[in-house]
């Protein structure tokens, strides 16, 4: 078997090459190429399951709010609001949130 | 076989931290970094990544979902510091009112605990500025 050479002036070369046509392609059509390659490697490792986290972070964060445990529904939903003044999204998966809640508790 | 999240783990530990403060690396890698900053309530790195996503389009609601959460926590957080400050103020008070009688006048006990509590108030009061000021950075990131 012929044995394999490493040319580090080589692998400069093509590394420099590769840069000169990155910039090329990104002067020409606008377009990123090694953000775009970045942000499918990064789908790829895992990160697909980012929506999984946001929705386990956003429970963590309700069960996170100082509550007593004879507090009322309608005490946490003001405490909600108070905290959630400006921030429509979260405000929204809370209630979400809460309403399963309640609706588990009943059935 | 290596798992995916370990094969992730060895490529973030090499490649991951290195590349992160270029802003280079994809949104998501920086929403997975900040949810991972939250868990352990170190809002000051979540609100430094913050700063280095730049929220791709296709990412822009998780972005923005993401930073409410930071919002709400430093709120939370700050919440509680306002009532720790308030409860020791209360006691830096029962204090001063304590040493103004005469027979406490040489005890060095209550001065000792009346220096812990004003540095603890300091801190606490500290931390509560600090918050603040996460908090007005964050707000300021959804209007640019």
């Amino acid at each position: 078997m012929a044995e394999t050479k490493l040319s580090i002036p080589g692998a400069l070369v093509g590394a420099l090459v590769g840069f000169g046509a990155e910039i090329a392609i990104r002067e020409m059509t606008g377009l990123d190429i090694i953000e775009g390659i970045l942000e499918i490697i990064g789908a790829g490792f895992g990160l697909i399951r980012i929506d999984k986290k946001i929705y386990e972070s956003t429970v963590k964060l309700l069960k996170g709010i100082d509550i007593q445990p004879d507090d009322d529904y309608q005490h946490i939903l003001k405490r909600i609001d108070e905290l959630t003044i400006d921030l429509p999204e979260l405000r929204e998966s809370f209630l979400r949130l809460m309403e399963a809640g309640v609706r588990a508790k009943n059935a | 076989m290596i798992g995916l999240g370990t094969l992730f783990r060895i490529i973030k530990r090499f490649a991951g931290k290195p590349l992160e403060s270029t802003g280079a690396l994809p949104t998501r890698y920086y929403l997975h970094e900040i949810l991972r900053s939250l868990d352990n309530d170190d809002i000051g790195e979540a609100v430094k990544l913050m700063r280095l996503s730049k929220g791709a389009l296709v990412d822009k609601p998780r972005w923005e979902m993401v930073r409410q959460q930071i919002i709400f926590r430093c709120r939370v957080l700050k919440d509680r510091h306002h009532r720790r400050i308030h409860d020791i103020e209360k006691r830096i008070e029962g204090f001063r009112r304590q040493r103004k009688l005469p027979w406490r006048w040489f005890r060095t006990e209550p001065i000792n605990k009346l220096a812990e509590y004003e540095k603890v108030l300091a801190l606490e009061k500290q931390a509560k500025d600090m918050l603040e000021q996460y908090e007005i950075e964050l707000r300021d990131m959804a209007v640019k």
